[in-house]
């Protein structure tokens, strides 16, 4: 067991330094973060004085190594619009994007998991039908579509949810609603299928025989076993979680790091891009190593 | 019952065009198929024929005429069926112009990854060993790999346009064709039809386009369906975040991002290139999951 998590451990490493080197060689090699900062028609000391002061003069090797280093202290480099280390943008930030995906986290298991169970115990009936048409709709609807369509009918329309920004718990609402449906859909199917697949075994058919009432054979007996693809899912999800609060954070006007993205994006700001990449990049990676040796542990059959 | 099942037997048999036959058609696969595939029809043919059959210019600005509601409104003008944006340019126009570009772009995607995807699938598993497991690793970090970062930090460093779009889309795209051919080249690989092949001298590259690839089709068939909703559902995203389609090209997406500011003054700025996107994408949704059901011969008498 043991083996195995180191294994998986120097994999992540791999993994988190491959992802570091793709998007330094990308951003540095072919984007030239000197063009962003100066204007078309700057002189050429100008432009000499900004690589020199940005250190783009150095070889990238060692521009590499600089940022690694600097990253593993904690320094992300400084915004070349903001002027303000990239660190502080992005710390700033975190709490609003953790609540959100949290709230929204929350709102998928809390429907998806009941109505991926009934929808396979109870296969035709009503619940099934909403469950599929929750799964198809959830898959074809644009996040971003579907947020603008809530706030035109809850805030513009009715009045009765602020349409954007963050404070009040009212202003949470619509945002981790729109998040939730969009993560509803993958999270049900999934469980829906994975639970189809444990009803039809003999153990499930045994407890049904010998008289164990019916919710404790679905939690029990089956839901447990089905929870095992779940779990692998949820790592899956969590990507869903952050490219999803990239597209509701710019709708609803919610300041977290999918909207600094989005800003930096318009602005051009290639470090503070930089920066939340390689972060998220880095918590998916570790959210995949969690659930990887957590598989390992529910499931004896994986373990090396 | 058995013989409406007949002519799921006689699939072979060369269909003749008649309102008989469309009938029977209909009372045969069911109206599932049908719904979409007259959606994804309609699109086509909208978007092919763009420039024919708008009423207005799709960038003609005219502000005289902005935010005008649509035709059926108190306040609409049949001028602009579906109303004007804030630019006063016709709704119904831009989103005619718009389909042009979710096709154009769909459809170049598939055809650069989908065939990357197809040839990087045949080789791996015709060939296994070392190789497979090679490219399988390589699938597998870009299969991990969150596509929509990808696609900004790209937007980012490059100007956002067309070519910028369909190489993010093709590269999220590829390894889910490279997968899904592989395990079925795999199945396939075992037939005495390729060892016969093989053992008559035919060379490899012929055996994987001849013997193997037609088997793949179906499959294929039914990714490609599924894929173009998913590259429309990002070609679309991207736009509305600003890092897609530059405008003033009418993206759906960026004419979604264009009524979101405009919420009080023209909810319909907004409505209708978003219906359009979902109409789409549910339509290539559906017609996927009918093709799967109905091309596996296991799934289809379940």
């Amino acid at each position: 067991m043991s083996r195995y998590i180191l294994a998986r451990f120097l994999q992540a490493l791999i993994s988190l330094l491959a992802v570091t080197i793709g998007v330094f060689l990308i951003v540095r090699t072919i984007g030239d973060p000197v063009n962003v900062i100066l204007p078309i028609d700057a002189s050429r000391e100008q432009v000499e004085q900004v690589r020199q002061s940005l250190g783009l003069d150095k070889p990238v090797l060692t521009q590499y190594k600089d940022y690694m280093f600097d990253m593993m202290q904690g320094d992300l480099g400084l915004s070349y619009t903001k002027r303000q280390p990239v660190m502080d943008l992005v710390s700033e930030r975190v709490p609003a994007t953790l609540q959100l995906g949290l709230v929204s986290l929350a709102i998928t298991f809390f429907i998806a998991i009941p109505l991926g169970v009934y929808a396979a115990a109870r296969k035709g009936s009503w619940v099934d039908w909403v469950s599929r048409i929750f799964a198809v709709l959830g898959q074809s609807i644009p996040v971003f579509w579907l947020g603008i369509i809530l706030i035109q009918l809850f805030a513009v329309q009715w009045g009765l949810l602020p349409a954007g920004g963050r404070g009040e718990w009212k202003q949470l609402v619509l945002p981790s609603v729109t998040l939730g449906i969009f993560l509803i859909s993958g999270l049900m199917r999934l469980t829906r299928s994975a639970m189809l697949e444990v009803l039809g075994s003999d153990y499930v058919k045994m407890a049904r025989a010998k008289g164990v009432a019916e919710q404790i054979v679905l939690w029990k007996h089956a839901f447990r076993n089905a929870a095992i693809p779940v779990l692998t899912f949820s790592a899956l999800l969590l990507v869903g979680v952050l490219s999803g609060a990239v597209i509701v954070e710019t709708v609803f006007a919610w300041p977290g790091l999918g909207r600094l993205v989005v800003e930096s994006i318009r602005s051009r700001d290639l470090n503070v891009v930089q920066g939340v990449i390689v972060l998220f990049a880095g918590f998916y990676i570790l959210a995949n190593l969690c659930v990887d040796i957590l598989y390992a542990y529910v499931n004896p059959r994986i373990r090396f | 019952m058995a013989i409406a099942e007949q002519p799921a037997a006689g699939r072979v048999a060369r269909p003749r065009f008649s309102a008989g036959g469309v009938f029977r058609t209909v009372r045969h696969y069911g109206i599932i198929p049908g719904i979409p595939l007259f959606v994804l029809v309609t699109l086509i043919f909208v978007g092919a024929f763009a420039p024919l059959i708008s009423p207005h210019e799709p960038n003609k600005q005219s502000l005289l005429d902005s935010n005008v509601a649509p035709a059926w409104t108190a306040e609409g003008t049949s001028n602009n069926l579906l109303g004007t944006d804030r630019f006063g340019r016709d709704q119904l126009t831009r989103i005619f112009y718009g389909a042009r570009i979710s096709l154009i772009v769909s459809f170049v995607t598939i055809a650069i990854g989908g065939a990357i995807g197809t040839l990087v699938g045949l080789t791996a598993g015709y060939f296994g060993g070392w190789l497979d497991s090679l490219l399988m690793r390589i699938v597998d970090v870009f299969l991990a790999f969150p596509g929509l970062l990808l696609a900004i930090v790209l937007a980012t460093v490059f100007e956002p346009s067309f070519t910028i779009v369909i190489l993010v889309a093709s590269l999220l795209i590829w390894p889910r064709f490279a997968r899904l051919v592989r395990g079925d080249t795999l199945g396939i690989k075992p037939n005495d039809f390729v060892t016969y092949a093989r053992i008559t001298g035919t060379p490899t590259p012929r055996i994987l386009m001849k013997h193997i690839f037609p088997n793949v089709i179906p499959t294929l068939l039914v990714l490609c369906t599924w894929e173009v909703g998913a590259i429309i559902l990002l070609e679309s995203s991207l736009s509305f975040l600003g890092a897609g389609i530059p405008p003033p090209n009418p993206s759906w997406g960026t004419m979604v991002l264009d009524g979101r500011g405009q919420l009080e003054e023209g909810w319909w700025i907004s409505l209708f290139p978003g219906l359009a996107i979902m109409t789409t994408v549910l339509s290539l949704n559906l017609l996927g999951d009918w093709m799967r059901d109905y091309l596996d011969p296991k799934l289809r008498h379940a």
